[in-house]
């Protein structure tokens, strides 16, 4: 029992609120007339627009080159016509190329690879399929590939997905563990790892039994399932390296740093794609939910698919005050606009309903923040060193390596913002630092 | 307006005043036994001491133009806690005494709630002790008939290694059958209690055994390895009464659940220190009072390492601040 171990389990136990989606097959939705594919679906920096105005393209066009660097190709998901590529001046001036959709899906593919594939082989795949870590953080996965420099090696693939919610990376694993397991089984042989694993949460069963499954099938003997416990936030690379591994990665560290190769199942399922079926990313299985929907689904959607087509497919809302949010419920971001396009970091489109904000009352000093903070931080202490403009406490209390996991202000009993003080402390670090 | 919403988006269910709330039931068992103990005197000086805090909090509040948080219910817990920790023989002003020093002096003054340094209710009722002892010490056994008696700590304190044969029973000391003050007679009462704040999980669970283990272990010491009187100890006076309400306290306490660990283990110990020491039966409240004033230490002593760095820096300044 939680209650009665000596130091309570650092993260909570967090109503997990998945019945609703999570036995629903991913249904494809059918594509709108117009794709908006901004030119930053993805961390670091935009890629640019290599087509013009009135050029036809076909699913796997290259729409955007990536800028070299931590940057990433975008490809179209439909065949039609480009027709517009306007300038989004609010947002440095970046580029969005507008699609229309002639509905006759013709593709473009990638070459086949060699029946040997090396590791060089496999970075260039990723890095011209486009693919980004689809776990929500959007990170460029050929770069998380480039593992040469190490020794010991080991795979592990994410299918955690323990924000409340979100049901898509556990459809994923249900309906494609094979395919998972497949590739797993390449990349495993590819960069000669020593272990594999992949984490999936405890309560999941049904996603647990297909990749048990799978990987007897496959007679995959060297891929452990390791099962976490459901405690937010266990989907965090570092903490999961650490629950299985035994190794933290050091402040300013990645994983690969350490020999550890991470990946989410949906980014493991686009791999699967880019090499097995010689395609670009461009689609992927979005969790739509939340109380708000008429008719919460698990969907297959075209990138650059705007929002409210999505919702129009889920039955519209029920009528009242409604708040939108792209991913889940601790670390997602509100949006007002529904023209928002489907990117390659979406997982989930949650609709909730929008309450009163509650008064922020005085600390009790129950700690929970403090007890619960999965990276032993200490919010309060943060958030009162930010209210008292003793900004440089903020190193000393390490807040820069907040996770923004948001656990403090959800435990909060007198509703203190500690997440929001920790990110504005971070921020007002980072402005004394570049002074 | 929307835009400006931030993660998380959910809250717990959890607030202060649930927390609170839950520290209210948790105090029930032991006050209904009270009041089955003693009659309605003691239903009258626990409802005093109920109103006469929340009528403190409010009026210090209204009258410095300050928000008013009697809806929190910290101020209800503190006025029942002052009324349990009084004999039922004391007279009503006292109730009153004990509150607004508690209050006003003690919470309010400091900044109110999460700021004070010491236990309102610990506070208040060793300056009680100090101040008017010989009226608080005609203790009686339950019943009507207001039969005078000695407290079992009377027998065992100041220096004795054994139980002398005409101290109570420890089944009588277990179910209340002795004198002592209103709240910590009924063992088995303020099990329940305790019970009930782990199962919400407002206090942990090694808190209240690290301070009687604590206690425990010292008087094991000096009772020459008699483990029934140690026993004796933990069971009887306001030691058990105390671990469960007074050393959980979150603001007087350390913040993280380690120093919180060692905090309750040191009352234990100094407890058992005063009492084997002194001809103070009050050696609880004592003891607690000390180690509020020692929390900020314990807490920037047991400053956790964050993760992904090797050393830790004890943030000295904030801790002390509260």
């Amino acid at each position: 029992m939680d209650i009665l171990k000596f130091f309570t389990v650092r993260g909570v136990r967090i109503p997990a609120h998945k019945e609703k989606t999570k036995d629903l097959k991913v249904e494809s939705i059918k594509p709108s007339k117009h794709l908006y594919f901004p030119m930053a679906m993805h961390i670091g920096k935009p890629a640019k627009p290599i087509v013009m105005i009135g050029d036809s393209v076909k699913i796997g066009t290259l729409l955007g080159e990536s800028e070299g660097g931590v940057s990433t190709n975008i490809h179209s998901s439909v065949s039609g016509k480009v027709v517009s590529i306007p300038k989004d001046e609010s947002k440095k001036g970046l580029e969005t190329v507008i699609i229309e959709n002639d509905y006759r899906d013709d593709k473009v593919k990638l070459k086949d690879l060699n029946e040997s594939i090396t590791t060089e082989d496999f970075m260039k795949r990723l890095e011209e399929a486009g693919i980004t870590g689809k776990g929500g953080a959007g990170f460029p996965a050929h770069i998380k590939y480039d593992m040469e420099r190490h020794k010991s090696k080991y795979l592990v693939i994410n299918g955690s997905e323990c924000e409340p919610y979100s049901t898509a990376d556990h459809r994923c694993m249900v309906e494609y563990a094979s395919e998972i397991v497949k590739i797993i089984q390449l990349i495993e042989k590819t960069y000669e790892v020593d272990e594999a694993f992949i984490a999936v949460e405890e309560h999941m069963t049904e996603s647990r039994d297909a990749l048990k499954q799978a990987l007897k099938e496959r007679n995959a003997e060297r891929i452990t399932l390791y099962e976490l416990p459901a405690i937010y936030p266990q989907g965090h690379s570092g903490l999961q390296i650490h629950q299985i591994l035994g190794l933290e990665i050091e402040e300013g560290q990645r994983s690969g740093d350490i020999g550890v190769l991470q990946s989410n199942v949906s980014t493991i399922k686009a791999i699967y794609d880019a090499v097995f079926n010689n395609e670009s990313f461009h689609k992927r299985i979005i969790t739509v939910t939340g109380p708000m929907i008429k008719n919460p689904k698990n969907v297959m959607v075209r990138l650059g698919t705007q929002v409210e087509h999505i919702v129009e497919a889920c039955g519209g809302f029920h009528p009242g005050v409604r708040i939108n949010i792209s991913g889940g419920p601790m670390m997602g971001k509100s949006f007002e606009d529904l023209t928002l396009p489907v990117d390659k970091d979406t997982t989930t489109l949650l609709f909730l309903k929008r309450y009163g904000k509650e008064e922020e009352r005085a600390c009790i000093r129950c700690a929970k923040c403090v007890n619960c903070c999965p990276v032993s931080l200490q919010p309060i202490l943060i958030s009162n060193a930010y209210r008292n403009r003793e900004y440089e406490m903020g190193n000393i209390l390490k807040s820069e390596s907040c996770i923004s996991c948001g656990i403090c202000t959800y435990i909060c009993p007198s509703r203190i913002t500690l997440l929001e003080d920790i990110q504005k402390l971070n921020k007002a670090l980072e402005g004394i630092e570049d002074d | 307006m929307i835009k400006n919403l931030k993660a998380p988006f959910i809250k717990t269910k959890a607030s202060d005043h649930n927390i609170m709330r839950d520290v209210l039931i948790a105090l029930m068992p032991v006050s209904v036994m009270a009041v089955v103990s003693f009659g309605m005197r003691s239903f009258l000086m626990l409802i005093l001491g109920v109103v006469s805090a929340v009528f403190f909090e409010y009026a210090y509040q209204r009258i410095l133009k300050k928000e008013v948080t009697i809806k929190d219910l910290s101020a209800a817990v503190t006025g029942l806690l002052m009324g349990l920790s009084l004999p039922s023989t004391a007279p009503l002003w006292m109730v009153v005494f004990g509150t607004a020093v508690a209050i006003l002096l003690v919470k309010q003054l400091p900044g109110g709630i999460g700021k004070n340094t010491f236990n309102p209710a610990v506070f208040s009722r060793v300056l009680i002790k100090i101040l008017f002892s010989p009226l608080i010490t005609d203790w009686v056994l339950p019943g009507t008939d207001a039969v005078s008696t000695a407290t079992p700590l009377s027998f065992i304190g100041d220096g004795s290694k054994t139980i002398p044969a005409e101290a109570p029973s420890f089944y009588d000391a277990f179910m209340g059958n002795i004198g002592g003050n209103m709240g910590e007679m009924v063992k088995w009462a303020i099990l329940l209690g305790f019970a009930y704040l782990v199962v919400r999980k407002v206090i942990n669970f090694w808190v209240p055994v690290s301070m009687l283990a604590g206690l425990f272990l010292t008087t094991l010491l000096f009772g020459e390895s008699d483990p029934g009187f140690a026993l004796y100890h933990v069971i009887t006076g306001t030691a058990m009464f105390a671990a469960v309400f007074m050393v959980t306290d979150y603001t007087s306490g350390p913040l993280n659940n380690k120093a919180r660990i060692y905090y309750a283990l040191l009352i234990g110990i100094l407890t058992g220190m005063i009492r084997y020491s002194f001809a103070l039966p009050g050696g609880v409240g004592i003891a607690i009072l000390l180690m509020n004033l020692l929390a900020p230490v314990l807490d920037g002593y047991c400053t956790p390492r964050v993760f992904g760095h090797k050393g830790r820096v004890i943030p000295t300044s904030s801790v002390l601040r509260r």
